[in-house]
């Protein structure tokens, strides 16, 4: 899985990614990587992680948003993930895996709404 | 001079001569007994004093007929010796004083003087009890075997090593279903009734007896007349001191093994039963999951009642696997009608344990993953008293006591306004 299915889509002042539906654990510290540069380069207010098309989560990936959301808000951001599917739910409950504090949204618009709503 | 010695040295080798001969008589077990032509006694032997309990100096001068069961035949007997010269194994019964009885057979010739003229009897008895007894005994043997061999209980033949069978009871013949004279011509071996496949059987019982003269009972099939096949038990023996013909002893087993087959008709017709019902009860139990499946969904139903609301109500006992498939509803639900609020109402529950607690805390994690938030109506002071003490970690969870103040929670999430009475609405967050 390359770089190339990260894109980084700036609406506005805040900033849209959408996971690759099995990423692995390299191209997850690339997305963390390319989310702050950009933050940094369009001094975003927000992040929206579309993670509709994951299907499945595990500690590390869990971790990564976690954390990549405490990085955006040290940098002014705040953070929503948006669209997780029932069953990675289901299975991220059962194996104890949270994502701390992080926001989350039905979809994008919500998200979008959310963070609209904030500022 | 010299004649006199001469006498008198024929005389001592006369003495020591009848010395001699009186020491055999003496020396022999078998009572002797010399009879002058009056029928009295001369002479006897100890043997007879023994045999008759009389002492030898009463018997001799006494009636020989007299020690005898029947003084007739006696008599008879001796004056047939007078007549002929001699007799042979004469038949008699001694009768002790005692009363016990010996039979003899009596063997007497008469003896003569130098002049030929007849002086009287010399009769020796042979003593023929145990001879007698051990006829008896084999008498005896012979008939229980006889009877054995005439009840036809169980099939005996004799046999030889060459395959022949030279005798064979009625039951033998009954169970091969040959005939006597089939039996007697000849045609009926042992051999040729084996079928091929039990020859190793034969042979192998065979050595056996060849090493300890009899042989464990088996079995083996014999052909019979009709070409039927009939399964048997036999055991074999050679006859005494034989090493090439023997005794046999023939059960049949048919009736036995056909009661096993019959068991085993049966067994597999029970088995074939039990199959049938166990598929049938499978069948049944398949109806019955599905049922349960279809209750399950039905008891957990998730309803949109407003647009961006929808409320799930529980009832009944809440085990892992129910609180499972209702969980999967849910969150499909939430993500179907793409509502962010949903209400899990308990006023059904009756009780609530740990793990239920557990399962319904996973529950509102996984709604909020998802993005939406979960308020939990309906709870009564028993489960929350039970909450609080399993200490079970609620700080997270929106609760309301009733779904209404539930719904109003909902609504002002959503950002409306429900102008109705705001009752109950105990602000948590």
């Amino acid at each position: 899985m390359g770089t190339e299915n990260i894109s980084v889509v700036k609406i506005k002042n805040i900033l849209m990614v959408t996971v690759p539906h099995d990423p692995d654990d390299k191209t997850i510290s690339l997305l963390q990587d390319q989310v702050l540069q950009s933050m940094e380069r369009y001094q975003a207010k927000g992040l929206v992680l579309d993670i509709s098309t994951v299907e499945t989560l595990d500690s590390f990936f869990a971790r990564t948003i976690a954390e990549t959301a405490q990085m955006v808000a040290l940098m002014g951001g705040r953070t929503v993930i948006a669209g997780m599917r029932p069953n990675v739910a289901i299975t991220a409950t059962q194996f104890g895996l949270t994502l701390g504090n992080v926001k989350t949204a039905l979809d994008v618009d919500r998200a979008l709404d959310m963070l609209m709503d904030n500022f | 001079m010299k004649n006199r010695k001469k006498i008198k040295g024929e005389e001592e080798e006369l003495r020591a001569a009848s010395f001699y001969a009186r020491s055999l008589i003496e020396a022999s077990l078998d009572p002797l007994v010399t009879i002058g032509p009056d029928g009295r006694i001369t002479d006897v032997n100890e043997a007879t004093a023994k045999v008759t309990g009389v002492a030898r100096k009463k018997l001799i001068g006494s009636d020989f007929s007299d020690y005898f069961t029947e003084p007739a035949r006696a008599r008879e007997g001796y004056q047939k010796v007078f007549k002929k010269g001699f007799v042979t194994d004469y038949p008699l019964i001694i009768r002790h004083t005692s009363g016990k009885l010996t039979e003899v057979l009596y063997s007497a010739s008469v003896y003569k003087d130098k002049a030929g003229k007849v002086q009287g009897v010399f009769a020796a008895a042979r003593d023929i009890t145990e001879r007698k007894r051990a006829e008896e005994a084999l008498r005896e043997s012979e008939s229980k075997f006889k009877r054995l061999y005439d009840s036809n209980i169980i099939g005996v033949i004799f046999w030889d090593t060459a395959g022949n069978i030279t005798q064979g009871n009625s039951e033998f013949l009954r169970i091969v279903g040959y005939t006597e004279d089939d039996l007697l011509s000849g045609r009926v071996r042992w051999k040729d009734m084996t079928p091929p496949e039990y020859a190793p059987l034969d042979e192998k019982a065979l050595k056996e007896m060849a090493a300890t003269e009899v042989s464990t009972p088996f079995e083996k099939e014999y052909i019979r007349k009709d070409g039927s096949r009939v399964p048997v038990v036999i055991g074999a023996v050679f006859l005494k001191g034989q090493k090439d013909a023997g005794i046999c002893f023939v059960l049949d087993i048919s009736e036995r093994k056909q009661a096993e087959q019959e068991l085993r008709k049966h067994r597999d017709h029970l088995e074939e039963m039990v199959k049938e019902r166990t598929a049938e009860v499978a069948q049944k139990s398949e109806i019955l999951q599905r049922q349960a499946q279809e209750i399950l969904e039905i008891s957990t139903p998730v309803l949109q009642i407003w647009k961006g609301v929808v409320v799930a109500p529980l009832i009944g006992t809440l085990d892992s696997q129910r609180t499972q498939k209702f969980m999967e509803r849910l969150l499909a639900r939430i993500v179907e009608t793409n509502s962010p609020v949903a209400l899990i109402d308990i006023t059904g529950v009756p009780t609530i344990d740990t793990q239920t607690a557990q399962h319904l805390i996973n529950t509102i994690s996984a709604v909020r993953l998802l993005g939406a938030q979960v308020v939990l109506t309906g709870v009564r002071p028993a489960i929350a008293q039970t909450l609080v003490h399993l200490g079970v970690d609620m700080s997270e969870v929106t609760a309301r006591s009733s779904l209404a103040s539930g719904l109003i929670v909902a609504m002002n999430s959503l950002g409306l306004e429900l102008s109705a009475g705001k009752k109950a609405g105990t602000k948590e967050e």
